[in-house]
């Protein structure tokens, strides 16, 4: 009897176990602490900054960001001309090129990508798959698209019709999302493709080894690499380690060389320890909290503005954000051109606060709101009766680069608000992606807390993206007609000198109006130990290992 | 002997039955639409409806519930909502990590159990019964989290007598073979590897053992003090048999029942306080992947997980029975 | 006296016609022999004592201290340490070069502060008082469910049985916290779902140990004699099973509390139970883990402290009730 379960459990074990093997390590390692498992390794196909932190080392698109800046400067592409209307695009490839599975690249496999990306016919255009990032930034697939034809027209030579010009084009081929994958690879895979099983196949300087969810993924050296490594990492191994304290602990004990955004708490103790040190990742983020105009008291703008003042912006980054981080007053943080210096920031004034909303006609403040109902185009009905609904504040359930302490930050925010009579209550919609679905269907109706990051250091990234279309549940059925009109204008033409002035005008009449108010932009901080030189970080968050030394 | 097994197993078939049911229903009552999981902040309608497709969730619930009982009979688990990858093979590179866990916690919890049990049973109320009871209540009282912690802050953190982030170290390599580290390292013949695993693991699953040794050493010593007072034991006493023989031949043999019983049901302790050790030392493990996407509604991982959680808690409770015939063979099924 | 009587423990004495003053007075007597039995167990005179603090802390700190959690913040304090006497203490383990001492010592934050500057001591009193409470909802809602599944599927028997034990069987082969968890996350995480979320993982326990106590209680002789004579069913599960089962399921009603504070907390520390910003120990805990790496340990060494108090004082209490209350059970 003994024998039976003990055979039971050696056979349930066995069932259990995959043959994995690993192939040989040697050389420098250079260990990277990640604070969640990589969704899937197919760029093409996913939009977390954990599986691009990944693929980012192995696969490359036609242009790469220079350094430490969103400027693109050429990758695959040697170099490109484009016609005078805008609309004809030809790139220069860089020749002898190799993918990690010993295919050629050359013009053929970049017109293959990009047919996968935008053609939904396309054979490993797979339907179980979401190219996401492909819809957004050019706007759909098919005939829908931006990119109108994609054509090898030489060995090295791929030629890219677009349907109208599109100012922001260089910057966007260059995100990671539009790296250039082995046509063979992929059809060989198939929708597997990305999973841990079969990792990436592209051009880059490091090729994919193993990935055993939730505990490591690891890459090595391309021999074969096309290009220069000025680093000397032979391995690089991310290790999954959910929590930042443990991140931090982790790298105390040198288990880990790196690891982005400690906490703040921790920051004091990593400056002052000998064999660690801090970096900082420039500042292109916003934090905000927003208001759902189908609160019929915050149509008023007086209440809006009552909130702005009552909220002290100073303290809360003070406390809850890494040094560095400021204030924020626009829409566009300060390190991005469109950026508007001469837009004020609201001074903490509680007591002014309360004489505004006794002017708005609520001089004893509000617990309960009034929700009004929308028409089909998500304007909302002004004279309708309306539902009464408590006062909420929406908090952010995860930790974004933006927002370190949703939660804290939510919890002084309700307070200051009680300050002056708001008596808010703190809501919370389950996990991240339920907060976003309440915030794509509207269903956020008080004040809710998010922030941006941008991708592809283009201002149309920041206020077009939220403002350009009409009223969207998504902005909380933020509308004017004005800030409209001057976002699409801006969108059809491709002179920075033109567009940044106009940029610049929105987020003032935005601040005028008390739209939405901005929170903070900071910078991410990144902790190493003191074996590592060379890391380049870049405000976009795509930064890239090959540059990393280890002592 | 084997129609009781076919018959327990038949019985089982309800309960699985049962469990599937309310499982599939709990997770489409979440509110929420796992599409969004995917998609995060760039969500647009027409990826969610492409996304409600993929998974099928378009059709009617019972038809969802046929065709995913259908694919599980056939061993397709489905693939994960989040990076679409097969769930069966996510399952397979987690759960070594939480059966080594569970497993050393568990031997933890039986080698320092028992004999605490037995020895307050023998010497009642004395100064070492009170302690280990003492120790026991305490084992009970305190949960698993502020254990945790408060093991992570002394030992880790102040002490830096051991590691508490993850299984190994990163300079330690190691070929999988059955997952379980400790035995690989061993199959490896690297004791490097060997010690660093255990480093990794004296932690986590002595917090996770706290429960259950508590209440072997509980279950154990009552068990031992009623066969203790029974009358062959006075007999044996009387005939001059020496005591470690009385207690281990007779008295320990005759008080295993309970001890068996109470053992096999802490699988479900085990299982429910991975959550929070695998939460707390980031142990790649299956509960805290569970936990995770119980919260993100990846339906494919949490309907299969809790099904074989079932499955192994009723296979578990069969083998406990089986054992109860190995021990006492006057029991006949 | 026609109506149940808990206190009658035997078919003779309910034969006696009582007048009232003496029925009181029967009572009272009872209820002194009990508590005398009850001191002479040390597990039951600690448990007692931890537990009247616990609930003396519990009652007292909300009704004499108001705490308004939606204004408490003071962003300038945030992970204030903690003064006063833990001041004193540490300042003599340090060898401190200034001392702090009894007599120069303030008490702003005794227990220090948390990430928004809040008053630990403070919140812990009021999270206690949650905890608590939680654990007293979870328990009297799992008691009254599965002592009545337990009670009747017992008593009655055949298909009744065995449909609501199977059904038991399907809620024990999860493993209890992530069935809260699945629960409260249909439900919508807040505090009184996951107070009544770790109340149904917890009616198996209570439902079978009815169920037990029903079924041996069926077949005593004095149950069947009153069938013999007639006594309806209703009157017999009133008048003999459901007394006779009180002890048995309020020893357990004790010792599980102490399980559903636990469950509780640990909904809160998955971030499943009471929401910010009113406190809750299993929420503090969860958030002193982002600051215990980094030496604040009073943000966790304190809520840890009070779940620990609170559970183990139901525990000794509990044990301490099983050997009285229960003879059958003690060994």
């Amino acid at each position: 009897m003994r024998k039976v379960s003990l055979l039971l459990v050696v056979a349930m074990v066995l069932a259990l176990v995959p043959t994995v093997s690993i192939s040989a390590q040697g050389g420098n390692t250079f260990v990277f602490g990640e604070f969640g498992n990589a969704v899937q390794l197919d760029p093409a196909v996913v939009t977390d900054g954990i599986s691009f932190r990944v693929t980012v080392q192995g696969c490359e698109a036609l242009l790469f960001y220079d350094g430490s800046t969103t400027n693109p400067v050429p990758g695959l592409a040697k170099s490109w001309t484009v016609s005078d209307d805008g609309l004809v695009w030809a790139f220069q490839l860089e020749e002898g090129v190799m993918f990690h599975d010993g295919t050629p690249f050359n013009a053929e496999a970049v017109k293959w990508n990009f047919d996968r990306w935008r053609l939904t016919s396309h054979p490993q255009h797979f339907a179980e798959s979401v190219f996401e990032y492909y819809d957004y930034m050019w706007n759909g697939f098919d005939e829908g698209s931006l990119i109108q034809s994609v054509e090898a027209t030489g060995e090295y030579e791929v030629t890219i019709t677009l349907a109208e010009p599109y100012g922001s084009m260089l910057n966007t081929l260059a995100m990671p999302m539009f790296a250039i994958a082995s046509p063979a690879a992929v059809e060989a895979a198939g929708a597997a493709y990305g999973t841990p099983e079969v990792g990436y196949s592209c051009t880059g300087p490091y090729k994919f080894v193993e990935w055993i969810s939730d505990d490591h993924i690891t890459l090595e050296r391309n021999a074969e690499y096309w290009g220069e490594i000025p680093g000397n990492v032979d391995t690089i191994i991310y290790r999954i380690i959910p929590d930042a304290a443990a991140r931090f602990a982790a790298l105390q004990s040198g288990e880990i060389d790196a690891f982005e955004g400690p906490n703040v708490e921790d920051l004091d103790a990593i400056d002052a320890a000998d064999d660690l040190f801090i970096q900082m990742r420039g500042p292109l983020n916003v934090m905000y909290l927003a208001f759902s105009y189908r609160v019929k008291e915050f149509r008023d703008p007086l209440v809006r503005q009552a909130i702005a003042m009552a909220l002290n912006r100073q303290e809360i980054v003070d406390a809850f954000y890494p040094p560095g981080a400021v204030v924020a007053t626009t829409m566009i943080p300060p390190s991005l051109w469109g950026f508007n210096p001469d837009v004020p920031a609201f001074e903490y004034d509680p007591e002014g606060a309360k004489a505004l909303l006794a002017e708005a006609g609520y001089p004893d403040g509000l617990s309960e709101v009034t929700v009004l109902p929308v028409d089909e185009n998500n304007m909302v009905i002004e004279d309708a009766a309306g539902e009464v609904i408590p006062l909420t504040l929406y908090f952010q359930p995860v930790q974004r680069p933006y927002n370190p302490d949703g939660e804290g930050i939510g919890e002084a925010m309700v307070s200051y608000l009680a300050d002056i009579g708001l008596e808010a209550q703190l809501g919370s919609v389950g996990d991240w992606s339920a907060y976003l679905d309440a915030r794509s269907n509207g269903e956020l109706n008080g004040l809710y807390q998010l922030g941006w990051t941008g991708d592809n250091g283009d201002p149309d990234n920041f206020l077009g993206y939220f403002f350009g279309a009409g009223p969207k549940p998504a902005e909380g059925y933020y509308y004017n007609q004005e800030v409209h009109d001057l976002l699409m204008q801006a969108r059809s033409m491709t002179a920075q000198a033109e567009r940044e002035p106009i940029y610049q005008q929105v987020d003032a009449i935005m601040h005028d109006e008390v739209g939405r108010i901005y929170v903070a932009h900071t910078g991410v901080p990144l902790a190493f130990r003191s074996r590592v030189s060379g890391y380049v970080t870049n405000p976009l968050g795509t930064e890239h290992f090959k540059f990393v030394s280890v002592e | 002997m084997a129609t009781y097994l076919a018959r327990r197993l038949i019985e089982a078939v309800p309960v699985i039955v049962g469990v599937s049911i309310l499982v599939f229903l709990l997770l489409h009552l979440i509110p929420g639409d796992p599409a969004l999981a995917i998609l995060g902040e760039r969500a647009t309608e027409e990826n969610v409806a492409v996304i409600r497709e993929r998974l099928g969730l378009n059709k009617p619930l019972y038809e969802q519930y046929f065709i995913w009982v259908g694919n599980m009979i056939q061993g397709d688990l489905g693939n994960t909502v989040r990076g679409n990858i097969p769930v069966a093979n996510e399952i397979s590179s987690r759960f070594p990590a939480t059966i080594e866990l569970s497993l050393s916690a568990l031997t933890i919890a039986v080698l320092v159990g028992v004999p605490m049990g037995i020895l307050s049973g023998i010497r009642r109320n004395s100064l070492i019964d009170t302690a280990s009871m003492f120790i026991a209540l305490f084992g009970v009282s305190i949960p698993i989290f502020v254990l945790g912690l408060l093991l992570i802050y002394i030992v880790g953190v102040e002490l830096h007598w051991l590691p508490f982030v993850s299984r190994l170290s990163s300079s330690v390599q190691l070929e999988r073979v059955t997952g379980l580290h400790t035995v690989d390292a061993i199959i490896a013949g690297d004791w490097t590897a060997l010690k660093d695993a255990l480093n990794h693991l004296i932690l986590p699953a002595v917090t996770l053992a706290t429960v259950p040794m508590a209440v072997i050493a509980r279950i154990t010593r009552s068990s031992m003090l009623e066969v203790l007072n029974q009358d062959y034991i006075r007999t044996a006493r009387a005939k001059g048999l020496r005591s470690y023989v009385v207690v281990i031949r007779h008295a320990f043999r005759n008080a295993m029942l309970p001890i068996v019983t109470i053992i096999g049901l802490q699988l479900g302790t085990l299982l429910s306080g991975a959550v929070l050790t695998e939460t707390i030392y980031s142990w790649p493990g299956v509960g805290k992947w569970l936990f995770d996407s119980i919260i993100a509604r990846d339906y494919p991982i949490v309907q299969s997980m809790t099904l074989i959680i079932a499955m192994i808690y009723i296979v578990v409770n069969m083998v406990v029975d089986v054992l109860y015939a190995v021990i006492d063979p006057r029991i006949r099924y | 006296m026609t109506t149940a009587d808990p206190i009658s423990l035997s078919e003779q004495k309910k034969t006696i016609q009582f007048t009232r003053r003496e029925l009181i007075l029967d009572r009272l007597i009872l209820a002194r022999d009990f508590l005398k039995r009850l001191w002479r167990s040390p597990s039951a005179r600690i448990g007692g004592i931890v537990v009247l603090i616990t609930v003396g802390i519990s009652v007292g700190v909300p009704l004499f201290n108001d705490y308004d959690a939606l204004r408490d913040r003071d962003l300038p304090s945030r992970y204030a340490e903690p003064d006063c006497v833990v001041k004193v203490i540490q300042s003599y383990i340090n060898d401190y070069e200034e001392k702090t001492t009894f007599s120069n010592m303030t008490c702003d934050h005794p227990f220090g502060a948390d990430k928004n500057g809040r008053d630990i001591m403070r919140r812990v009193g009021h999270g206690m008082s949650v905890s608590l409470w939680a654990g007293v909802v979870a328990v009297v809602f799992s008691l009254s469910i599965g002592g009545t599944v337990g009670l009747l599927a017992g008593f009655v028997g055949g298909w009744v049985d065995s449909i609501f034990m199977r059904l038991m069987d399907v809620i024990l082969a999860f493993p209890s916290l992530l069935l809260a968890v699945a629960l409260v996350t249909v439900a919508g995480a807040n505090l009184q779902n996951g107070m009544i979320a770790v109340g149904i993982t917890q009616i198996p326990v209570f439902a079978r140990l009815a169920r037990s106590m029903s079924i041996s209680i069926r077949n005593q002789e004095y149950v069947l004699a009153a069938r013999s004579i007639g006594t309806r069913q209703g009157g017999i599960l009133f008048n003999h099973v459901l007394p006779n089962s009180l002890a048995p399921l309020i020893v357990q009603s004790t010792l599980g509390l102490g399980t559903a504070v636990i469950e509780t907390a640990a909904l809160g520390f998955l971030g499943l139970g009471q929401q910010p910003p009113y406190p809750e120990l299993g929420k503090m805990l969860a958030d002193s883990q982002q600051s215990l790496l980094s030496g604040k340990w009073w943000v966790m060494v304190f809520p840890g402290a009070a779940i620990i108090m609170i559970v183990l004082g139901f525990n000794l209490l509990g044990d301490g009730l099983r050997d009285v209350l229960d003879p059958r059970l003690k060994k």
